[in-house]
């Protein structure tokens, strides 16, 4: 009789042992599950761990406690006996799943779900604990099967506490892995369709890849990006906010920050609540690099590439065709002596580029140091500098004719005077004038090039891009003067070139006529007034200075005069007028129309900016494009940079451009707080089908 | 020559990419634009023909878990039956958006004899393998509902009832927000609950 009670008890032992720790695993279907314990037996009062090993096929996946757009979380529903209570699952990190545009939140593998059991203070020593889990998940690839199973455990309660080492090892290194909780500071905004979140002081690791899980599904738009800027102080998550801030959330929100540490992917649990935002010193909203076109980010080598790209185009632009036919002029002149005399001027013309460029940038930056919302053509919105502009060239223009020369030039067959004259400084000026006229006109490439370098933090970088910009620009003439045989093949020097400068000027009075006009627009009738008295003195002056005596010290005085001038134009406020009903552009307009449903388009632009006036004729104003506009019933906003305006300048600086044009475009289904940006170079059939939706 | 074709390529993908169809959202409250679409006996509707009448999305995969426990159950063809029996002219639309190859997809014929098979009683199945109206309108699940109302503004979207699970019982006892939303509209009330996050299996657009 003993014997047969010893042989059972020992059996009890042994099966208990056997079969205690790890639960039978059961095959669901797609995943192979199993309960995993730490200890073979547990002492009253107690802490231990159960955890649900799920080892899923290949492909499949089942989801967090957030699952994202769709599906459902794994869980567990525990039936335990008095002596135990059971905590909450600790959650492995979850990864983004995307499915087409639809993100989920889960796991794929062997995910580990271990829970915390805690035994009664007065568990009876030697009794069964029986453990039972019913086990539902959601399992995931092509198409969703909700799988369940059911899964028991056995431990003994006894005076030691026997650790399972193998699983205690697998669970340790689970919960190690798990996210856990750490404080930091954290707020987020919800503005609209707009949701930002800051985190700060963070724990060591690399956030510029950061992305939070929250636990409510409806804090934010799961499908959307999150865009992270990364400061000094912390992060800033830019997201969408989803239909829970309808009802808005009042107390802190809890969920995964994710991150790279040491070149793998880790998580902390984080409370965000709803409050003022955290200065992180985080950039401009997209990547400091500035974004392309269609806002994808470009980084330093698409800058400079860009730029020089850009730059080469510049050359084809009409508002430096004045000046670049002149240069060629020159160059024929120079082409049939020595090659060595060409080359240099070439380098002389590059070096006038580079050094205006410079000049350009170094003031740009130097004015936005110090504080200033200042862009590319910069220099434009002064009327006073337009107005001296406009001098300038009148002057060279008249130069060109013949009216007068600067001395030291000779009036036949070398192209006499300060631009189309020979030697070194006339090319440096020819290139000095060049960049001085190019402002206005903007190359395609050029302006997202150009906005990343003014955007950028490092002034090494601006000027690299700028260096990329001037050597584009200048390409040409040196290709020309150093290539062998196309300097033979221009023409040789002869009356011909008299006429052809003569006949220049034209061009060169016509670029003097557009900047006339654009002080018109900046500064009225009387600004104008002021720089047409003031052509009208130097053409008297340059008379003056011709004659003998005491004439030619009146004449100086007259240039002093001329100069003087355009000095005393005043900014006028800017009254624009189109053709299309326009209102002008500001962010709290544009959210009121679209409040209303409308579609909106922002036409950023500047009276100075030719790129922005040939745009508007050929296309913004044509009968077709008007018409689109009335029945699609989009708004035209208009946003006029022809002076300085701050908050057109910040606006430009979010979608990562530094001047004009620039063309948003807000569809009425779309709730995105971005707007599409459109080419630079607008087309009638590109309009017509982003108004309509086709 | 390679960086410049390199530099033309760089923004010219982007704007390509930027041409795609936008995973856009349309807010409760505002109107929903007309779009063309076409059900499974070739016929084409514009939903701005709907004006006057209330429309009912109803995104659908004939092999998801989530909507055979509503088919299943007859839950959903109650619905349905109720919905377009109300006083005010209603339209039920059950759109499948599932591209081809994948789950649920079905062609004209195949969607009518669904229809047949489980007695359906919507107004019209929408085909959309392209996706675009589940992408205009954000579909994200099956299923996942809509309601316009007869001005053609949107004012429900979201979970058939609030609960997930994918068991038939959980059916009974469970909150059905169409329900409630229809029942709020009849009254002349505002709908109480516009906006619920939908539950279901992710709807299989083209990856």
């Amino acid at each position: 009789m003993r014997a047969l009670f010893l042989s059972l008890f020992l059996w009890l032992i042994a099966t208990t042992s056997a079969f205690a720790t790890t639960s039978l695993s059961v095959d669901t279907g797609r995943v192979e599950a199993s309960l995993l314990s730490s200890h073979y037996t547990v002492t009253p009062g107690q802490t231990f761990q159960i955890a649900l090993k799920t080892e899923l096929d290949e492909n499949w996946h089942t989801y967090w406690r957030n699952p994202g757009d769709s599906g459902e979380p794994v869980q567990i529903t525990w039936i335990l006996p008095d002596a135990l209570s059971a905590d909450d699952i600790v959650w492995p990190l979850p990864d983004t799943i995307p499915t087409g545009p639809i993100i989920n939140y889960g796991f794929e593998g062997a995910p580990l779900f271990p829970v915390a059991f805690t035994v009664a203070e007065n568990a009876a020593i030697g009794s069964i604990l029986e453990i039972e889990a019913q086990v539902y998940y959601l399992v995931c690839y092509d198409i969703c099967i909700p799988e369940d199973g059911t899964l028991r455990i056995v431990l003994q309660v006894s005076e030691t506490a026997d650790l399972n080492d193998e699983n205690a090892a697998a669970i340790v290194e689970a919960i190690g892995q798990a996210p856990r909780e750490i404080a930091v500071r954290a707020a987020m905004q919800a503005d609209g369709a707009a949701l930002s979140i800051q985190f700060s002081d963070l724990p060591e690791g690399d956030f510029s890849d950061a992305y939070f899980f929250p636990y409510d599904k409806t804090l934010l738009v799961h499908s959307d990006p999150q865009v992270v800027s990364v400061g000094p102080d912390g992060i800033q998550i830019d997201t969408s906010a989803s239909f829970g801030w309808q009802d808005g959330f009042s107390g802190s929100q809890s969920g995964v920050l994710a991150f790279d540490l040491n070149g793998e992917r880790t998580g902390r649990i984080v409370s965000v609540a709803p409050g003022p935002a955290i200065a992180v010193g985080a950039v401009a909203r997209n990547l400091p690099g500035g974004s392309g076109p269609s806002g994808a980010p470009i980084g330093l080598l698409g800058a400079i590439i860009g730029a020089f790209i850009g730059g080469l185009i510049l050359n084809l632009m009409p508002c430096v065709f004045p000046v670049i036919s002149l240069k060629a002029l020159s160059l024929a002149k120079s082409a049939h002596s020595e090659r060595a005399v060409a080359r240099r001027e070439a380098w002389a013309y590059a070096f006038g580029i580079f050094a205006t460029f410079a000049i350009l940038v170094v003031v740009l930056l130097a004015i936005k140091a110090g504080g200033a919302e200042l862009g590319w053509g910069f220099q434009l919105q002064n009327p006073i500098f337009v107005g001296l502009m406009a001098l300038l060239l009148f002057a060279v223009g008249l130069n060109l004719v013949g009216v007068f020369e600067i001395a030291g030039g000779t009036y036949q067959g070398t192209g006499a005077g300060l631009a189309g004259r020979g030697g070194l400084s006339g090319s440096f000026f020819t290139g000095a004038l060049a960049v001085l006229v190019a402002t206005p006109c903007a190359a395609p490439f050029m302006a997202t090039a150009v906005g990343y370098a003014l955007l950028s933090e490092s002034a090494f970088v601006t000027m690299l891009v700028f260096a990329a910009l001037a050597a584009g620009f200048a390409a040409p003439f040196i290709l020309f003067a150093y290539a062998p045989g196309l300097l033979s093949k221009l023409p040789k020097p002869g009356p011909w070139m008299v006429r052809l400068r003569e006949f220049l000027s034209f061009p060169m009075f016509a670029a003097s006529l557009l900047f006339v006009w654009v002080v018109g627009n900046q500064a009225g009738v009387d600004g104008m007034g002021l720089v047409l008295l003031a052509m009208l003195a130097f053409a008297l002056a340059v008379w003056l200075l011709q004659r003998k005596g005491i004439w030619r010290i009146v004449g100086v005085a007259t240039i002093i005069l001329a100069i003087a001038l355009p000095f005393a134009a005043r900014t006028e406020t800017a009254t624009g007028s189109a053709d299309i009903a326009a209102d002008a552009w500001s962010p709290e307009r544009v959210a009121e129309l679209r409040a209303e449903g409308r579609p909106v388009f922002v036409d950023f632009t500047a009276d100075w900016c030719v790129t922005c006036k040939v745009n508007e004729r050929l296309v913004l104003k044509t009968d077709s494009v008007k018409q689109a506009f009335a029945e699609t019933n989009t708004a035209f906003l208009i946003a006029d940079w022809t002076n300085k305006n701050d908050v057109i300048a910040r606006e430009l600086e979010s979608y990562g451009r530094a001047g004009v044009p620039l063309y948003l475009y807000f569809p009425a289904s779309d709730n995105s707080v971005r707007g599409q940006v459109l080419p630079q170079i607008l087309t009638v059939d590109m309009l017509l089908n982003t108004l309509k939706g086709t | 020559m390679k960086t410049f074709a390199l530099a033309l390529t760089l923004p010219l993908a982007s704007v390509l990419a930027f041409s795609a169809p936008a995973f856009a959202k349309i807010a409760t409250g505002s109107t929903v634009s007309d779009m063309a679409v076409v059900d499974s006996n070739g016929v084409t509707h514009n939903l701005s023909d709907f004006e006057g009448q209330r429309v009912i999305l109803e995104w659908t995969n004939e092999g998801c878990p989530y909507v055979k426990k509503h088919y299943k159950s007859n839950n959903m063809q109650a619905l349905q039956r109720e919905a377009t029996a109300s006083e005010t002219e209603t339209v039920w639309l059950s759109v499948i958006s599932s591209a081809p190859g994948k789950q649920g997809h079905k062609d004209g014929n195949g969607a009518n004899q669904t229809v047949e098979r489980y007695a359906a009683a919507p107004t019209a199945v929408i085909l959309d393998e392209e996706g675009t109206m589940g992408r205009a309108f954000s579909a994200r699940t099956t299923p996942h509902m809509y309601i316009i109302d007869a001005d053609q503004t949107l004012v429900y979207q979201g979970a058939i009832d609030d609960n997930s699970s994918s068991s038939v019982a959980s059916i009974d006892g469970a909150t059905n927000y169409v329900r409630a939303a229809l029942a709020d509209l009849d009254a002349g009330r505002a709908v109480a609950t516009t906006d619920t996050q939908p539950y279901g299996c992710s709807v299989k657009y083209a990856s």
